[in-house]
């Protein structure tokens, strides 16, 4: 027994010390992405994508991010063992735009802001949600922008591109958000 | 007081004003709690739905945690003024956005708890989820005051009150007026009940009010009553004809009674009078048994026989009173009436030999009669010393003879005497008849008159010879007793007398056929008769004869108008010889009503007068029946 013993508590020191590391590593993210990874999971309850965009009841809810990932594990952490009526949540990175086939929210590394008209325009037409803190994203046809405002993290919203993407989007969603028009 | 013995009035109201009271409550009660319970209900579904629209709504503030936006969205319950506090709590459960803003945090619960509403004291307060869609982004905490509810509640109870107090003043109202339609007909039935109890009177009846149940019960009071009437009366009438029969009865017993008293009193007197005449009988009076012991003995018989009643009772008469010689027979006697209820010595006077104390016998008269005394034969016997009544009767015998030899002797005499003195007289007659025819002429007037005086002398003289020869033939002869009709006679009486014209005769009623001597009884009628027409001083004579029965007499009269007859002769003129007037005066013997007395009184009858002066004379008879 003293054995089986020694055995379990050598694992369960190595996880704990793994964890450790783990949340040291976390504290490197900026705090303001636990939030916005928080936001990101909640628009799923405030937006609706047509059905197409599910061939069937199990299909995944896909979540990708494009370019650098900035959130860290805290996507991570907020959308495990979660779903989106039944759609189980899958995160995806994405390097490239081309890399793309099937996802539903798109949040898009401000990294990627020089490229910022080549990837709407890429996306345009599907049923994408792009998200992003690039300062001129919904003039580039992006559909929310988040920004901070004192010491806030708030959202702008361009609902032309959002409903040209065929997207339902809650009028609760919209009184929390500024709403732009881009041109 | 018992709610059973209170008037049917009172019960009444109390029933009805109890019952609406009790209905009203239950009513008021049940409403009020349903009220109470639905009030609480609504104010539940009414805070939920709050809560889900305030959850609904918040849920993106909660999501994106805005705050400002939270707190908009609390701002808005300010149109619910029951809602006192609110906040929301985060997906965490940490406090996220109140209000009102200024409340302090201990205002609200630490942590979120169980979603659901909940009643606290004076607080309705829930927790409710927010949700969108599945997922739970936190929680919304509303706390409701309840203060509104209980001033609403108490603005009911008020409200209840008062609706109570105005139902039971409406219904005791109107169950004044109500009860009256039920009560009256109930009171005047009790009314007329108590008038038929206290006073017995069956014929009041009691006033029907309606046709309800009640007039039915008065209809059927009524009837009773009638029965009850009927009933009563014919309970009377037997009574008064039990009470007349009682009535009847009892006069009838007391008549009974006083019969028996009567009887009773009588039989005592009867008793006594027997006592009396046992003790003072003049006879001896002994009573005897069936084995002819002596049972009683009087205070005669003691002294006729010379025993006291001591020494007798209880000893055999016959050996006491009888002669040895006649003992046996006497007491074959009475054993022979005990065999055959009859003897030949019983019920009949008996004349033999009795024997004393002292030996002596002597002649006794002996009745024996037998009598039952409770179922046994006595016998009683009444006896007499007869020995003086024998010598009397001795006596008696020889002087009647001697007499009746005289009285022949004096017949004989008298019709000797006067025969002997007819013929004396006859040549009287004969010699005065010569000396008228051959001297007539020679005599003067003044001789022929005193020779006329001496004819009529003679004639006088031979009357009255005749009249003593009648008298002295006058014999009781039963053998020329005959069927006599009185009419006959009478009729041949008034032929023979020839009256004169002024008097009438009457027959006042139809006489009878009786058994006489018929020359006799005409005798009597002709003297009677003749009487009457002679001594007549009246111009218009009556003379009236009747006949009547009594007891066992024919009673007759002889009855006229004539001078009628001083009292003082009444007597005298049934004498023989005797004239009331002078012999010139008028011719009479004096001879006819001694005859008429003498035939009535040889025949067993009577003759009297009577008789006032100027006025007229009765002369009555009276003959024996048979």
């Amino acid at each position: 027994m003293s054995a089986l013993r020694k055995i379990v508590r050598k694992y369960l020191i190595i996880a704990l010390v793994s964890c450790c590391g783990l949340l040291y590593a976390q504290t490197a993210v900026a705090p303001e992405y636990q939030v916005k990874a928080v936001f990101l999971y909640n628009f799923t309850h405030f937006i609706e994508w047509p059905s197409s965009t599910f061939p069937s009841t199990k299909s995944p809810f896909i979540i990708g991010i494009l370019g650098k990932d900035p959130f860290g594990p805290y996507l991570e952490e907020t959308m495990s063992g979660e779903n989106v009526d039944g759609h189980p949540l899958i995160i995806q990175h994405y390097d490239k735009v081309d890399e793309i086939v099937t996802c539903h929210i798109l949040f898009i590394n401000k990294s990627e802001a020089s490229n910022m008209a080549n990837i709407v325009a890429n996306l345009k037409g599907r049923n994408i949600l792009t998200l992003s803190d690039a300062p001129d994203f919904l003039q580039r046809g992006g559909m929310i922008r988040f920004l901070t405002k004192s010491g806030k993290i708030q959202f702008q919203i361009n609902l032309q591109a959002v409903q040209s993407a065929k997207l339902d989007i809650s009028s609760k969603l919209l009184r929390l958000a500024e709403v732009v028009d881009p041109n | 007081m018992l709610f059973a013995d209170l008037p049917i009035q009172k019960k009444l109201m109390r029933g009805i004003n109890l019952i609406s009271g009790v209905v009203l409550l239950v009513t008021c009660t049940t409403f009020f709690s349903y009220e109470f319970y639905k009030f609480r209900q609504t104010s539940t579904e009414k805070l939920s739905t709050i809560g889900k629209i305030v959850s609904a709504n918040g849920t993106a503030a909660l999501a994106f945690a805005n705050h400002d936006d939270a707190q908009e969205i609390l701002a808005s319950l300010k149109s619910e003024p029951n809602i006192v506090a609110a906040c929301f709590y985060d997906e965490k459960g940490n406090l996220f956005s109140q209000y009102p803003a200024n409340l302090g945090a201990d205002a609200f619960p630490v942590k979120p708890e169980e979603a659901g509403y909940r009643f606290s004291s004076s607080h309705l307060e829930g927790f409710e989820p927010v949700m969108q869609g599945s997922q739970r982004l936190g929680t919304l905490y509303l706390k409701s005051d309840l203060g509104a509810i209980y001033e609403r509640f108490q603005l009911y109870g008020i409200i209840t009150a008062f609706v109570i107090a105005i139902s039971l003043l409406l219904a005791y109202l109107l169950s004044r007026t109500l009860q009256n339609t039920i009560t009256k007909p109930i009171l005047a039935l009790s009314e007329t009940s108590k008038i038929v109890s206290d006073q017995r009177d069956y014929s009041v009846r009691a006033v029907k009010l309606g046709n309800d149940e009640l007039g039915s019960l008065t209809d059927a009071f009524n009837q009773m009553l009638a029965q009850i009437e009927e009933q009563n009366k014919t309970l009377s009438e037997f009574n008064q004809k039990l009470e007349r029969k009682v009535t009847e009865r009892t006069r009838e017993l007391e008549s009974a009674n006083k019969k028996l008293e009567l009887h009773a009193t009588k039989l005592k007197e009867s008793e006594e009078q027997i006592q009396t005449i046992f003790r003072s009988a003049p006879d001896a009076v002994i009573v005897i048994d069936e084995a002819g012991k002596i049972v009683r003995w009087n205070p005669r018989a003691e002294i006729i026989f010379g025993w006291t009643a001591k020494e007798v009772i209880g000893k055999s008469l016959f050996d006491k009173i009888i002669p040895d010689r006649f003992r046996e027979t006497q007491k074959q006697e009475i054993k022979q009436f005990i065999k055959a209820r009859n003897g030949t010595a019983l019920n009949k006077s008996l004349e033999l030999l009795a024997i004393r104390k002292d030996l002596t016998e002597f002649d006794a008269g002996i009745n024996i009669s037998p009598t039952i005394l409770n179922g046994k034969y006595y016998f009683i016997g009444f006896v007499s010393d007869i020995t003086f009544r024998k010598n009397a009767e001795a006596t008696i015998k020889q002087k009647s003879e001697e007499l009746a030899y005289s009285n022949k002797e004096l017949g004989d005499f008298a019709y000797i005497v006067s025969h002997d003195l007819k013929a004396p007289l006859r040549a009287i007659a004969s010699l005065s008849n010569f000396l008228e025819e051959d001297f007539g002429d020679k005599l003067g007037k003044t001789g022929k008159q005193q020779l006329n005086l001496l004819v009529g002398r003679v004639h006088r003289m031979n009357n009255l010879i005749e009249g003593i020869l009648d008298y002295s033939r006058l014999r009781p002869d039963k053998s020329k007793a005959g069927i006599v009709n009185l009419n006959h006679v009478l009729k041949e009486v008034k032929e023979l007398i020839g009256s004169p014209g002024n008097i009438e005769i009457k027959i006042e009623n139809p006489l009878p056929t009786i058994m006489f001597d018929q020359t006799k009884i005409e005798q009597v009628f002709q003297n009677l008769v003749g009487n009457a027409i002679k001594y007549m001083d009246k111009p218009k004579g009556i003379i009236r004869i009747g006949s009547s029965i009594e007891d066992n007499f024919w009673k007759f009269y002889v009855a006229d108008n004539g001078p009628g007859i001083d009292e003082r002769y009444f007597d005298k003129i049934f004498q023989i010889f005797q004239t009331l007037t002078a012999r010139d005066e008028r011719e009479s013997t004096g001879i006819g009503l001694a005859i008429v007395k003498k035939i009535i009184d040889t025949n067993g009858g009577r003759i009297w007068v009577e008789s006032q002066l100027n006025e007229g004379t009765t002369f009555y008879f009276t003959l024996p029946m048979n």
